[in-house]
């Protein structure tokens, strides 16, 4: 069939992109699991660099730090991104057009020079080069995650529910706790999964606003790679990469579909 | 158990008036029906009953109370939504305490109680279900036994059945006639649908635009539709403009060669009209059959069949009838031939020409 | 008659209420957004457009647009930005397509999360990782030996090259991702539709997908252009003394803290040449979109074109905010 031959060339075109994006990663998985330490070839099955990782307090130390700042910032955001969500979702006010616009101009602006401003203020507010400072810029970056997640759900969430519970008897404070956080539970794990995410990965505010002496896993990594590397980054990576394959089944399971919160989908209307 | 009184109230939306200043008392234990199409105002009229809309003037009592200024949950309002709106979180049964619970009566309390109220509305069986896995018809009883199991004073129903198919509606229709009958409630339902309004109100309320057009029993809403709005919306037709020639009970409308008795009362001699008439009190005669009053020559210019009914048009002297009957009758009949036809006073009406 | 001022009094009583309530929840998110999103773009204009001194000056910029060297890098910068954006869509487009249309419905999440692992994978190892495929002696250049391309020890580590590549590869799960979006929203049955009617598939591409296709383009394009233009880790590590980036020089005086005014001009001269091409280049699609079409702006019903603009206008926001 002539008509065929268009969808298999794209589907083609899919997969090889699929292998293009998987080859980066399969290649650490791979040279964790290869004696080699420059990565060179033949492969010989090792498990040694597990056991290097084990014993590298620097790697393990900035893992450390980066879980660490990621839990304490993803709280916040959440929190305050589910505070934002619903503050706006009950404003009539043009209120929110600036907080829609900061929110936008965070997700634009590009991270470096985002982060330029962040030494600055941080400077002449005396928070320079502190844990606080990275924690709140971290807070920052990923507030328009949570918000973007949590109001798209209030958005779609029918506002029968809470007068149907109004009319049965129930107040504010009754209908928020037994019918309001239960329908966004989901996009709220999801959205602090998301902002936890973005936090981890966040390395440019973190170059710029770690304190001294203290590195994350990126800003870690950054230096080893333009030092040299030796194959136990490869086994954390392998962790972390599966790790995000969990992640990503977990996002699946709470969203029912984890590409709806990664693409936009139209909406119906 | 109470009379509802809504008095003086209207209401303005984003500068458009939804609710013109109106009043509206529905007797302990009777079953009104508000009517209208989309954009009457009769849904906000529901809600600000329910207190989830504020009114901009006027007040609402139930029985002697004033609960105008009361919050929805201090109402004791039962509400069914369109959607049901039954929460996707918790089961049936949950769903059902869920008004017990936010009255504090203990949990295992609650529980018999909204079992009961189940097996009141057939789904005793049903209660550990999440809501997503009923059908249609069975989430509308739940949305009804989660309303009624805090015996509420008032029942507020929002076009309860326009997101059921046809059959099961017809169903859903008897329930809500023998629950009404159980428990006596004051009920006030809003439809757009007349037939399920006539069936179901012992009063029924015909909005149009935030005015209530009329507020009557089904039965004189449709032999004595109080203006030309009505009486289409419960299905005339409009067969054109007349004049009124004499007055009293002998007075009669002119159309062109026509001349029609109607039962309408209150006709001014000479004055403009347009008539209007229901399809159904026009009959044609068999062929045997001798002339009575009101009886017309014409043409059939049209014949439908609709399965047991057919409509036909009959062109009188130029002004077009409607007609239905019954298949079997309309069998001999053929387009183009000559017909008599008669047309019973009742379902004829004549209103003044000037709301064109 | 004293129902009428009564329900007024209870109106706004209830209403201030709300309010209360709706204040207490914008506040902390308020806060943190005008102390920390507000206040350093505005730090990095005041900062920009000061002298060391402290007084107004537009020194910083003359300085910066009198240098060759810097002009050269800025318009090198646009450039690989641009190259990269373009590749990466052409690339994830195709690729889009054939997910969303000729892929089944139970394939589709798995799929889905293949492209959203690396998508969410911090682009430090997704670097470190390419570095190790391209590296001398690594897989792609003992494959390439191997058949007898290149050198035994060559690679293209430390290229332009190298760093390119390696935006492309950052980006594109964001080309899947957006234009699977956009792929979704397509109507098949407007496809159908024009098939019937006799259409070619060059013309089905030009006067259907295209326009219906390239406000998403816009989106996926802004999107990808404006985070790969502030790119310093990728030249840095791959892209070798030619291969550098106006980001690289940012950085690096940001990080050695001396002359901080110049850099945060530099900045921002950089994010206003990158906000006028992603205008310029909304500008260009939305044009096509309409010349293909056939359907002009002015001849559009108001009330359509402004409901369609606000859907882009959420879109957009939604794929900004979920998309990077």
């Amino acid at each position: 069939m002539k008509n065929a031959v268009l969808p298999r060339i794209l589907k083609i075109w899919l997969y090889v992109a699929l292998i293009i994006l998987a080859l980066p990663l399969l290649s650490m998985a791979v040279l964790s699991l290869n004696q080699s330490r420059y990565g060179t070839f033949p492969f010989t099955f090792t498990l040694d660099w597990y056991a290097t990782l084990a014993n590298d307090t620097a790697l393990l130390q900035a893992l450390g730090t980066s879980l660490n700042l990621a839990t304490q910032a993803t709280i916040f955001a959440v929190i305050v991104g589910t505070l934002l969500s619903l503050g706006m979702a009950r404003s009539k006010t043009y209120l929110t057009l600036p907080v829609n616009g900061l929110l936008l101009a965070l997700l634009t602006v590009p991270a470096l020079i985002l982060a330029a401003g962040f030494v600055i203020v941080f400077s002449w507010l005396g928070l320079g080069s502190s844990s606080i400072g990275l924690i709140l810029a971290s807070i920052v970056t990923s507030l328009p995650f949570v918000v973007l997640i949590v109001t798209g759900r209030l958005r779609d969430l029918d506002e029968h529910y809470a007068e149907a519970a109004h009319s049965l008897g129930a107040g504010a404070a009754r209908v928020f706790l037994t019918i309001t956080v239960p329908l966004i539970a989901p996009s709220i794990i999801a959205g602090g999964l998301l902002a936890f995410v973005i936090t981890f990965n966040n390395f440019a505010i973190q170059l710029f606003l770690a304190p001294i002496g203290i590195s994350t896993l990126p800003v870690q990594i950054y230096s080893m790679v333009r030092l040299g590397v030796t194959p136990d980054v490869d086994a954390l990576a392998t962790i972390i990469i599966l790790s995000t394959v969990v992640l990503v089944v977990v996002l699946n399971w709470l969203s029912g579909n984890a590409a709806k919160l990664f693409t936009t989908t139209n909406k119906g209307n | 158990m109470a009379e509802l009184t809504v008095s003086r109230v209207s209401k303005t939306f984003n500068g458009t008036q939804v609710l013109q200043p109106l009043d509206l008392t529905v007797g302990d234990g009777r079953f009104c029906c508000m009517l209208g199409s989309s954009g009457s105002g009769k849904s906000t009229l529901l809600r600000i009953i329910a207190g989830l809309e504020e009114p901009d003037a006027g007040t609402v009592h139930v029985g002697a109370r004033d609960v105008s200024r009361l919050s929805v949950e201090r109402r004791n309002i039962g509400f069914v939504f369109q959607n049901y709106a039954l929460f996707p979180h918790l089961s049936v049964l949950s769903n059902v305490m869920y008004g017990l619970r936010a009255r504090r009566m203990p949990r295992s309390a609650a529980r018999a109680k909204a079992d009961e109220m189940l097996g009141l509305v057939g789904l005793a069986h049903l209660g550990g279900r999440s809501p997503a896995q009923l059908s249609g018809g069975q989430q509308q009883r739940v949305a009804l036994a989660r309303a009624l199991v805090t015996s509420p004073d008032l029942l507020l129903l929002d076009e309860p059945l326009s997101a059921l198919d046809r059959k099961i509606r017809g169903e859903m229709q008897r329930e809500l006639k023998r629950i009404h009958k159980e428990t006596g409630l004051t009920t006030i339902m809003v439809t757009h649908d007349q037939e399920e309004a006539m069936d179901l109100g012992d009063q029924v309320m015909m909005l149009d635009n935030g005015i209530v057009q009329q507020n009557d029993s089904p039965e004189s809403l449709y032999r004595a539709p109080e203006n030309r709005f009505v009486a289409q919306f419960l299905g005339g037709r409009a067969l054109g403009s007349g004049v009124v020639r004499g007055s009293g009970p002998a007075a009669r409308v002119d159309m062109g060669s026509l001349s029609l008795t109607t039962a309408q009362t209150g006709l001014v001699d000479g004055a403009a009209v347009d008539v209007l008439v229901m399809a159904e009190s026009v009959r044609i005669l068999r062929p045997d059959e001798s002339a009575g009053p009101n009886t017309f020559s014409g043409s059939l210019t049209s014949l439908d069949f609709f399965g047991p009914f057919a409509r036909a048009e009959i062109d009188a002297a130029g002004v077009r009838v409607p007609a239905t009957m019954l298949s079997q009758d309309a069998k001999p009949l053929r387009e183009g031939s000559a017909v008599d036809f008669t047309i019973s006073p009742e379902g004829l009406h004549a209103f003044a020409a000037f709301d064109a | 008659m004293s129902s009428v001022p009564a329900p007024l009094a209870r109106r706004s009583r209830r209403r201030a209420r709300g309010a209360v309530g709706t204040g207490f929840l914008l506040t902390p998110g308020g806060v943190l957004l005008v102390l920390f999103a507000a206040l350093p773009l505005c730090a990095l204009l005041v900062i920009g457009f000061t002298t060391d001194a402290g007084s107004f000056s537009l020194q910083n910029f003359a300085e910066m647009l009198g240098t060759p060297a810097y002009v050269a890098l800025l318009g090198r910068t646009l450039l690989i930005a641009f190259c990269v954006t373009v590749l990466s869509i052409a690339l994830g487009w195709p690729a889009a397509w054939a997910l969303a249309r000729y892929t089944r419905a139970k394939a589709k999440p798995l799929i889905l999360g293949l492209v959203i692992i690396p998508y969410i994978t911090s682009q430090l190892l997704l670097i470190y990782g390419f570095v190790s495929l391209i590296q001398a002696g690594g897989p792609i250049m003992s494959l390439l030996s191997a058949i007898g391309l290149t050198a035994p020890q060559a690679s293209i580590m430390y290229t332009p090259t190298a760093n390119i590549l390696m935006l492309v590869q950052e980006s594109i799960p964001t080309a899947i991702l957006v234009m699977y979006s956009a792929s979704e929203q397509i109507n098949p049955s407007v496809l159908e539709a024009s098939r019937t009617l006799g259409a070619g598939k060059a013309f089905v591409f030009t006067r259907v997908v295209w326009p219906l296709s390239s406000a998403m383009i816009g989106v996926n394009f802004a999107l990808t252009f404006v985070q790969t233009v502030g790119a310093f880790a990728e030249p840095t590590i791959l892209g070798g003394p030619s291969g550098q980036m106006l980001g690289n020089t940012i950085s690096a005086q940001l990080q050695a803290g001396v002359h901080e005014a110049f850099a945060v001009a530099m900045s921002l001269v950089l994010l206003l040449a990158s906000l006028a091409i992603v205008g310029a280049a909304t500008g260009l699609l939305a044009w096509s979109r309409s010349a293909l079409s056939g359907v002009s702006k002015a001849s559009r019903p108001k009330a359509e074109s402004g409901a369609a603009q606000k859907r882009l206008s959420e879109d957009a926001l939604t794929a900004e905010g979920v998309l990077r």
